[in-house]
């Protein structure tokens, strides 16, 4: 019967902001603060049209309880979204869920390596599992199996990716 | 009584029985749902021969009576059990077994009391044999072939990977071929234990009636919990935050977590779940090995386990809360003798002696832990109800 207080954890309306403040004055690569439509050395190929599913990354960024898209990395260097199956992340059920990473100017990652754990900070603990990117679905999406979440309340999942020799993390915040 | 909110509704009916699924299938063992394969196991389960002195069977600590628990600190076998017996019902939907998680599947569970010196004590030789002797036609029946014991040269009366020395030395002294004849019946008793046991599910309390009622919008029957264990239950799901970790049809969330339960008094604290990560993943029983009938792909629990022991020291996993009112003494070691203690020890959420427990104070008045207290009494399940 431990004592949580969820509203001690960002919300995820500000989740997005609350990055670009802690971050926004970190160093980082000089092309990858350029404006979008510079050729990114991340893009595998060039994309032929942007997805319209896909929003624009930065402060239009949009999240719930059961999608997040446009997320930045710390540094600015990827913009991730994520997607689960089932569609809201169920309570201590393991399942799956499928990332998708692009540079800032929309150009999908492919061939990354991810790494996903979560953690949850009011009860300092971590998820029941280790999950794993089991497989590279081609055009920046990434499959990610052993997703649990062994209760209700605050989370955060982090991702960190390292492509075309740098690393950056995404936090995604989820209230579940 | 005020009416619950929709929130409330819905946590509600996540932790009434009716929500309870069939229990998921378990691919490590062939046998799980075999009728036949589970009528054996629970001969094999109430049989007082499968022990050391021929007074210890499963059911000595796993007793129907006492909703599969013994009703003592730490269990009692040939010996003292340094754990409290924790319950045999609703295990099929546990992807992790004992205290530390140590086992993987209900069959591996079955298997590690059996050669405990403090348990069964027993050794998988002499279990083959009295499976020869009892059991031959219904083992067959399910298992095919027992292997020819009878070269008493080739398969010692007592042979096992025990801390027995005349069984560990024979058992040594066996080809491997022979061992692994051995290991296979053994292997198997787990598996019809285990196909007795998935049947085996917690049923309805006063605390469901009340639920299926107020889910049907039935207002008489909503009044199968008192004021009092209604005002705890509001407790339960609301404030005293106990749903974080007792949740679900079962009441548990089936991870592990740092509670702070202080030690038995005069023992090293015990290190829960850290331990148990290693346990499990170099248990020759678990899901990826040789004895396990799942594909590796199966093996989700395992293949994503979480290995960083130093995050699980002094964790244990939350029991199911069905019939806790029966199942006392509490906590993991039986540290903890009454309901309203237990509940005294969550208000007050002391440091733990080993790790960092995960509670916080609460702020509940002694009225508010009688009441849930009272609320706790009424998950106790109706003997016989249909």
């Amino acid at each position: 019967m431990t004592h949580h207080d969820a509203r001690r954890g960002p919300r995820l309306a500000t989740a997005v902001i609350l990055v670009v403040v802690l971050h926004g004055g970190c160093a980082m690569p000089a092309e990858l603060r350029s404006p979008s439509g510079a050729a990114s050395p991340l893009a595998a190929s060039p994309s032929p049209t942007a997805s319209p599913a896909r929003p624009t990354p930065g402060p239009s960024a949009t999240s719930s309880a059961n999608v997040q898209e446009g997320v930045p990395s710390e540094h600015g260097t990827f913009v991730g979204s994520w997607s689960s199956d089932p569609h809201i992340p169920p309570i201590n059920v393991v399942h799956e869920w499928v990332l998708h990473i692009e540079t800032p100017d929309r150009e999908p990652v492919v061939g990354a390596a991810v790494i996903v754990d979560g953690d949850m900070p009011a009860h300092g603990h971590g998820m029941p599992t280790r999950p794993q990117v089991t497989a590279d679905l081609g055009g920046g999406d990434y499959r990610v199996e052993g997703m649990s979440f062994q209760m209700g309340g605050f989370w955060i999942v982090d991702v960190t990716i390292t492509a075309a020799g740098l690393t950056d993390r995404i936090h995604f915040e989820l209230e579940l | 009584m005020p009416p619950f909110a929709p929130g409330e509704l819905a946590t509600l009916s996540s932790l009434w029985i009716g929500s309870l699924p069939e229990p998921p299938l378990d691919p490590s063992n062939r046998v799980a749902d075999d009728p036949e394969a589970a009528a054996l196991g629970e001969a094999i389960f109430f049989d007082r021969r499968f022990s050391a002195n021929g007074r210890v069977s499963c059911a000595t600590c796993h007793q129907p009576e006492l909703a599969f628990t013994d009703g003592l600190a730490r269990g009692e076998g040939i010996g003292e059990v340094p754990r409290s017996t924790m319950t045999v019902l609703g295990t099929a939907h546990s992807s992790w077994l004992f205290w530390d998680g140590r086992k993987d599947s209900q069959w591996a569970q079955a298997l590690g009391p059996l050669e405990n010196a403090a348990e069964h004590g027993g050794n998988r030789g002499m279990y083959a044999h009295l499976v020869a002797e009892h059991y031959r036609a219904a083992y067959e029946s399910v298992f095919g072939p027992l292997p020819d014991l009878g070269d008493g040269g080739r398969f010692p009366a007592m042979a096992g990977p025990v801390s027995d020395p005349v069984a560990s030395t024979n058992w040594d002294a066996m080809l491997p071929a022979d061992r692994d004849a051995v290991t296979a019946v053994y292997v198997n008793i787990g598996k019809a234990i285990a196909a007795f046991e998935r049947g085996l599910m917690p049923g309805p309390s006063r605390f469901d009636r009340f639920v299926e009622a107020l889910l049907a919008e039935n207002r008489a029957g909503a009044t199968a919990l008192t004021d009092e264990e209604v005002a705890g239950l509001r407790l339960f799901i609301g404030p005293a935050g106990c749903t974080n970790c007792h949740s679900g049809p079962l009441l548990t969330n089936q991870g592990f977590h740092n509670t702070g339960v202080p030690p038995v008094p005069r023992r090293e604290p015990d290190q829960g779940r850290s331990e148990g990560i290693g346990l499990v993943q170099h248990d020759e029983f678990n899901c990826l090995g040789r004895w396990s009938d799942a594909n590796s792909d199966d093996c989700v629990a395992i293949r994503f386990l979480r290995d960083d022991a130093e995050a699980f020291v002094g964790a244990f996993k939350p029991p199911s809360l069905r019939n806790i009112a029966e199942t006392g003494p509490y906590m993991h070691a039986g540290q903890i003798s009454s309901l309203i203690d237990v509940l005294r020890h969550y208000r007050g959420a002391p440091a733990a002696a080993a790790g960092h427990s995960e509670l916080e104070p609460l702020a509940l008045t002694d009225e508010q832990l009688a009441q849930l207290e009272a609320f706790l009494r009424s998950l106790t399940e109706f003997p016989g109800d249909p």
